[in-house]
């Protein structure tokens, strides 16, 4: 028979061992504002901008835009292994009576209820920072101005 | 030049969704940099005229770095207006500073290279500037040239409805139109979005514009003779400033819920 607690402590042991893995790539330090960049809707374009301006790190347009592409997927994949079949490592479980244990049980559901409850709540609220929630008007500068008059024509 | 080619829409005024409060208590006047060259300082020059006019008591603020000398608000209005550099890691913080005291009309004379610092400066402080019951006034200058259209619409991507537009067409040519402010798709899906209030700033001669840039000279200078520069002292010089002046002055007239608190 194959005793679980033992199989996880070597796990650890095996984990622990390990030197970090070292980021793949030279933006993996900048991922949180990255991110954050993205959410207050800066291009791909202007983070390269602020990257290099602020940080004086050199990354082209299509690298930013990869960087953050790759780690979306990353971040999907993390989460359907999680809430799969992913083993994770968890301390082993301690006795206790029956009663105990159901009741806890049911307070820890009861409360996994109402924290669920906020998150979905705070998902839900609008934002109340300065950026703008949504954009009324969008405007990319790459894109040359186009005359009405060359567009109705071409139809 | 009319004033019934004002075209001015419901007064294009965003304020109440950028205040609480029921009345605003400090307006910001800010250029809308970008594009060099095409008449921003001539027309925050002629709007602090217009303010001195009217004894409405405004802080000036220079924040065209790229503008050092010549042509500059701080040459127009000599030490009255503060020089700023936005290119430091406060960036406009300098502008809080004016924001709970002093005069109701902050006047900010924006460089060409200030958008981005400018946006993210809004996306940092907006809420709490308005809480305070600022509310903004961005204004932009367009030519015929298409760059300075795109200069417009670069900035009004990223303020969105948080400031209140005023736009002025400035005939920098004797001939030409303006064909890319008035029939771009894009520029129109921008007035069509935010109703922005259209003024119009008529041709003038080159050599008399020159001559105010060069010097440091405001039309009102001319026109009570105020300066020593001879060539601007000459009566077909002041006939002129003062034809500029008054239409300026009309013009502005017009849109004046967008320049008042």
């Amino acid at each position: 028979m194959i005793n679980h607690t033992a199989m996880d402590e070597t796990f650890q042991a095996i984990l622990d061992s390990l030197p970090p893995k070292q980021p793949r790539s030279k933006l993996e330090p900048y991922a949180e504002l990255i991110q954050e960049l993205r959410k207050r809707g800066r291009s791909y374009r202007e983070i390269a901008g602020i990257l290099e301006q602020r940080c004086g790190i050199k990354a082209g347009t299509h690298t930013v835009y990869n960087f953050v592409r790759v780690r979306a997927s990353s971040t999907k994949k993390g989460k359907s292994v999680k809430a799969g079949t992913g083993r994770s490592i968890q301390p082993a479980p301690v006795a206790r009576p029956v009663s105990e244990v159901t009741a806890a049980a049911a307070d820890s559901e009861r409360g996994n209820d109402e924290v669920w409850q906020r998150i979905q709540a705070l998902k839900q609220r609008t934002t109340a920072g300065g950026e703008v929630e949504k954009k009324e008007f969008q405007f990319d500068e790459n894109e040359p101005l186009r005359l009405i008059s060359d567009t109705q024509h071409k139809k | 030049m009319s004033s019934s080619s004002v075209k001015h829409q419901e007064a294009n005024t965003n304020d109440r969704k950028q205040t609480t409060e029921t009345a605003p208590r400090k307006r910001v006047i800010l250029s809308m940099g970008g594009k060099g060259g095409v008449g921003k300082t001539s027309v925050m020059s002629g709007l602090a005229e217009w303010y001195q006019e009217n004894q409405i008591p405004v802080t000036l603020l220079d924040l065209d770095t790229e503008n050092k000398a010549r042509g500059s608000l701080t040459h127009f209005f000599g030490g009255q207006v503060p020089k700023i550099n936005i290119h430091t890691p406060e960036g406009l913080d300098a502008f809080l500073d004016y924001l709970d005291s002093g005069p109701p009309i902050i006047l900010a004379d924006m460089g060409g290279a200030s958008g981005q610092i400018t946006h993210a400066w809004f996306d940092e402080t907006y809420n709490p500037v308005t809480r305070r019951g600022i509310v903004f006034t961005a204004v932009g200058v367009v030519t015929f040239d298409p760059g300075s259209v795109e200069s417009v619409l670069t900035w009004a991507d990223r303020l969105q409805r948080r400031v209140s537009y005023l736009i002025v067409e400035n005939q920098s040519d004797d001939h030409g139109d303006f064909t890319y402010w008035r029939e771009s798709e894009q520029a129109r899906a921008f007035q069509e979005t935010f109703h922005p209030a259209v003024i119009q700033m008529g041709y003038r001669l080159p050599h008399l514009e020159a001559a105010l840039r060069n010097h440091g000279v405001t039309l009102t200078d001319v026109v009570k003779r105020r300066t020593a520069v001879s060539e601007l002292q000459l009566s077909k010089a002041v006939i002129r400033a003062e034809g500029y002046r008054e239409r300026m002055f009309a013009q502005f007239e017009q849109v004046k819920e967008l320049l008042l608190p």
